[in-house]
């Protein structure tokens, strides 16, 4: 029994950098922006087709094709913000979130006309090796996944604390009207945090892309979870989205082996609910 | 005076007309559509209630809607009341429940309050999908009666056939219109749309934000439970993926396609949003791809809504006609 | 290539059949007007692609009927509507069709939730529906002499597979992986009935969602138990999630994995689990090894049309528009309630063997019990009769 329990645990804590991956993204475009991108999901699932495709037709290999999905989903995130989002900053909330829908709803169908619905795998070269210690097992791919998330996450960090465009980003995120007076290029700052949101999602699509399957609607289950991941890490701090993350992973396993996988979407809600009832601020708040 | 007088033909005008539509269009399925699009209506003003006149993002409407049907198909089933009662008790089940649900969560603002009502959505499909004791799970409760005739002195509506749910229909929006209109004219209706623009300004001028905002989203979970009511006897089948988090996001469609800081707004948005898609069933597999092209197009360019921007377009010319005067 | 050799060929009977109407005297009888039949089915949505399968055999079956010359001397036409897997949406859909287009029966839905809404319009406009897919009991259950199931329903099933997991194969202790929707959850209590009469019992019971992606709680969970058979009830791409975690942890080998409903024999499922496939076994009432003669015509027919194999959804699809025809031909009349009376009596013989309708419009039809071996599908036993 302490084998399942620990193999629980540890199946919680690779889902939970996946979702802090995805997280990440999102908090930042939460956080600088003001916006809720419910095209996130999107994002990922297009990383995903990308790195996918590139194996297929470029022949590259698995790592080389997560590069590019990166580098591309930068890109064509970047580029979304300019055309779609940046209209309409500043505007009420509501506008961002159904606009963001509008673009979620256009992508997956767009995906699903190109590409269409069988999903297809990416074959990492992993999925072979396997390792087994104390009882428990892990694949090679979920270990890759939780040392890529670890070199992200660090790579993010020193990219916010340590280079101007951070400074920049932590600035606007603050006081955007302060930043801009201060010299700040807040346009910029929009596009590189969309571009930084799009690289993320897209190393989560092509990790899960691996690990499970690409299809065009892989994206719209992710989003939500996401959210409630964002609202329980409070104002874009990078620890609390982790500690978020890990938190709803380790909920869903224990709770969807030990108490019932079929009401395992109800647990976020718990959770939510549990958080504004103790602690209103947020997990990290006032710490 | 003169004004009053062009209003109220314009009433009747309307009226005469949605009283006989059903002579030219008599085809069951032309009748269907109308009938949806009577139950969007009202689900379109009472959303409209919470997020146009109060501006409190729910994503979560769906979720009453669904118990409002449950409710009256269980209990015109299982405890055998006539659609008569189980309407009304559905109502007031479904406003019971956002009532506790807006006090946990209308603390909440903005993004926060969106997301935690769209869980909120989320949840109440789980709990339909797994309650099988009570819901009968994703098997759908099957065998709801349809309501019993109602005499009204002038027609005697029956409900063996689709025409007598479109009249009832025509009643219950017009109800729900004229209640909601006499509310946002109220002093009470002020209040919920100095609320929408500036919560802290609103409140240091003595307002109780809180009962408000609470009032709103209580009525508009009502309403939307009564929906649920009329749409169980008229389907006679429900399961839960008629109430899952897209029907919220669709009701929120309709109500910025139509303009939601009015009133027939969210009616044209219902219509519109019910009617098109069964014009689009040729365009197949890019019918999707329009929406959501669509969707965008519409908040960067016209974000008042169809109505929103065509009063406008009116109001500023009156103005410039009184200018020129 | 064979696509355009047929309309080579249409053109040229077209051509004759000109020749042949411009020689007859005049007022001679002009040919009436084409059969109506209308269609419900999913095009657009998560099930979409299934939906497309059936939507495949239906076109098959028009196109065959239509070469030989129709029925009654009349071509059948065909109206497809959308129901996105939305009840709403499908009654909509099955108005028009009744309503507007005035078809003379209707082939529909795939998805339980809608055929049930759609019933009463079948009802009332007294017209026969008949449903390829849907699995719900309560469809043949209610008394709608208007309602047809062309499909066998988990009941059949279960009695079929049971007796030859339990008693060939030794199944005692039962684990159970299902799709939560009506038919996952009405399958798991229809095997359970069964599975009590022989002496086994149920040990594991676990739902999941449609479109989930991580098994791994219900699969270390199953690790702990002590079950001797796996069974499976869900669609293509989630099964084959399922079945890769369970390798994954190790568990390969520790059961017979079962898939009685057959969502996974089909391509895209072996394309997906590669190896991870072999050894399932399963009940079905089509698949493409089947070796009678009709049924290999059947498959070589589709594989010529659509580029491969059919499985049973497009089966049922060609079944239920072979069966209109037939009962059409039958009551030699359009009209709705003859057809609803021949189609009832009918006794009917397809690709995959006889069937006919029970009392309850239940469609009666012989399973086969099939192994995946090395990517490819065997008939292990069968045909069995479950009447």
């Amino acid at each position: 029994m302490t084998t399942v329990f620990f193999q629980q645990v540890l199946n919680g804590v690779i889902l939970g950098c996946i979702y802090a991956l995805i997280a990440l993204g999102l908090s930042l475009v939460f956080g600088i922006l003001e916006m809720t991108n419910f095209a996130h999901g999107e994002f990922y699932m297009l990383g995903a087709f990308m790195a996918l495709f590139s194996m297929t037709h470029l022949g590259v290999p698995f790592f080389v094709a997560l590069l590019i999905a990166m580098l591309g989903m930068a890109l064509v995130s970047a580029l979304i913000e300019r055309m779609v989002f940046r209209p309409i900053v500043g505007k009420p909330l509501i506008n961002s979130m159904l606009l963001s829908f509008g673009l979620s709803t256009a992508l997956a169908n767009l995906a699903l006309f190109f590409f269409k619905a069988d999903p297809r795998k990416i074959t990492s070269g992993l999925a072979g090796v396997r390792f087994r210690f104390w009882g428990l097992f892990l694949t090679g791919e979920r270990l890759a996944i939780l040392i890529l998330s670890i070199i992200l996450v660090l790579g993010l960090t020193w990219f916010i604390q340590r280079t101007r465009m951070g400074k920049a980003m932590r600035a606007v995120a603050q006081d955007r009207v302060a930043a801009q007076l201060a010299g700040v290029n807040v346009k910029r700052v929009y596009s590189v945090t969309f571009a930084i949101s799009g690289a993320l999602a897209a190393a989560a699509g092509t990790m899960v892309g691996a690990m499970f399957f690409v299809s065009p609607e892989m994206g719209f289950t992710v989003v939500l979870k996401s959210f409630v991941i964002v609202i329980l890490a409070g104002a874009g701090r990078i620890r609390g989205v982790i500690l978020a993350a890990v938190l709803i992973g380790l909920v869903e396993s224990l709770g969807g082996g030990f108490i019932s996988y079929a009401y395992k979407d109800a647990y976020p809600f718990l959770l939510l609910v549990l958080l504004f009832i103790f602690k209103p601020e947020g997990l990290m708040g006032g710490a | 005076m003169m004004r009053r007088l062009i209003q109220a033909l314009l009433f009747l005008l309307v009226a005469a007309g949605l009283y006989v539509l059903p002579r030219f269009f008599s085809m069951d399925y032309y009748l269907h559509i109308f009938v949806m699009s009577e139950i969007y209506a009202v689900l379109a003003l009472s959303l409209a209630l919470i997020v146009g006149f109060t501006g409190q993002v729910s994503m979560g409407h769906a979720a009453f809607y669904g118990m409002g049907a449950y409710a009256s198909a269980l209990l015109s089933i299982r405890l055998g009341c006539s659609f008569w009662v189980a309407f009304w008790l559905s109502g007031l089940f479904a406003g019971c429940v956002s009532y506790v649900i807006g006090r946990l969560v209308l603390r909440l603002r903005g993004h926060v309050l969106a997301i935690t009502t769209a869980f909120f959505c989320v949840l109440v499909t789980v709990v339909m999908n797994n309650w099988i004791a009570v819901t009968n799970g994703p098997m759908g409760i099957t065998g709801i009666p349809r309501p019993s005739p109602l005499n009204l002195g002038l027609v005697r509506l029956v409900f063996e056939s689709r025409v007598h749910y479109y009249y009832l229909g025509l009643f219950f929006v017009a109800g729900v219109l004229f209640i909601l209109h006499r509310l946002v004219r109220s002093r009470l209706g002020d209040a919920m749309i100095a609320i929408r623009e500036n919560e802290e300004l609103a409140t240091s001028l003595g307002i109780d934000a809180m009962k408000i905002k609470l009032l709103a989203f209580t009525l508009g979970g009502a309403i939307a439970g009564l929906a649920g009511s009329f749409y169980a006897h008229y389907i006679l089948f429900i399961s839960p993926v008629t109430f899952s988090m897209n029907e919220s996001i669709n009701m929120l469609v309709m109500i910025i396609f139509g303009g939601m800081s009015t009133l027939f707004g969210p009616i044209l948005g219902a219509v519109a949003l019910t009617v098109l898609p069964e014009f689009l069933r040729m365009a197949g597999e890019m019918r999707l791809v329009i929406y959501g092209v669509a969707l965008i197009c519409f908040i960067i360019w016209l974000p008042e809504g169809l109505w929103g921007s065509l009063r406008n377009v009116l109001l500023s010319m009156n103005e410039a006609k009184r200018m020129e005067e | 290539m064979v696509r355009r050799f047929l309309s080579v060929r249409k053109v040229l009977f077209l051509l004759v059949m000109a020749l042949f109407v411009g020689t007859l005297p005049a007022g001679a009888e002009i040919p009436a007007a084409p059969i109506k039949l209308g269609v419900v089915l999913p095009t657009s949505g998560a099930i979409a692609y299934d939906g497309g399968l059936t939507l495949n055999g239906i076109r098959m079956a028009v196109e065959e009927i239509n070469a030989a010359g129709g029925v009654l001397g009349n071509k059948f036409e065909l109206y497809v509507e959308d129901s996105a897997g939305v009840p709403a949406t499908a009654v909509a859909a099955m108005e028009k069709l009744v309503g507007m287009e005035k078809v003379v029966s209707v082939i529909g839905d795939f998805g339980s939730s809608c055929t049930l809404a759609m019933m009463d319009v079948a009802q009332r406009a007294q017209v026969p529906l008949i449903t390829p897919v849907s699995l719900a009991p309560k469809i043949t259950e209610m008394g709608n002499i208007w309602m047809f199931r062309g499909c066998d329903n988990s009941g059949m099933i279960a009695k079929a597979f049971t007796k030859w997991a339990v008693l060939d194969r030794n199944v005692k202790k039962w684990a159970y992986i299902a799709i939560n929707t009506d038919y996952g959850r009405g399958s798991v209590e229809a095997f359970n009935e069964e599975l009590k009469a022989l002496g086994a019992e149920a040990v594991f019971t676990e739902y999941f969602n449609q479109g989930e992606t991580d098994y791994y709680p219900i699969v270390t969970k199953l690790s702990a138990s002590d079950a001797d058979g796996l069974c499976l009830f869900g669609e293509t791409v989630d099964l084959s999630r399922v079945v890769a975690q369970y390798h994954e942890m190790g568990l390969e080998g520790r059961m017979l994995i079962m898939d009685p409903t057959s969502g996974t024999f089909n391509p895209k499922f072996i394309e997906l689990a590669q190896e991870n496939a072999n050894g399932i076994v399963g009940a079905s009432r089509f698949v493409a090894a089947i070796q009678t003669p009709a049924a290999q015509k059947f498959v070589a027919d589709y594989k010529a049309l659509y580029g491969a194999e059919p499985e049973k959804y497009a089966q049922a699809g060609y079944d239920c528009t072979r069966m209109l025809a037939l009962a059409i031909e039958k009551a030699n009349s359009i009209e709705t309630d003859k057809i609803r009376e021949a189609l009832s009596g009918i006794q009917y013989e397809g690709p995959q063997g006889k069937a006919y309708f029970d009392e309850k419009n239940q469609l009666i039809i012989d399973e086969y019990i099939i192994v995946v071996e090395d990517g490819k599908l065997e008939v292990v036993a069968g045909p069995i009769s479950v009447h």
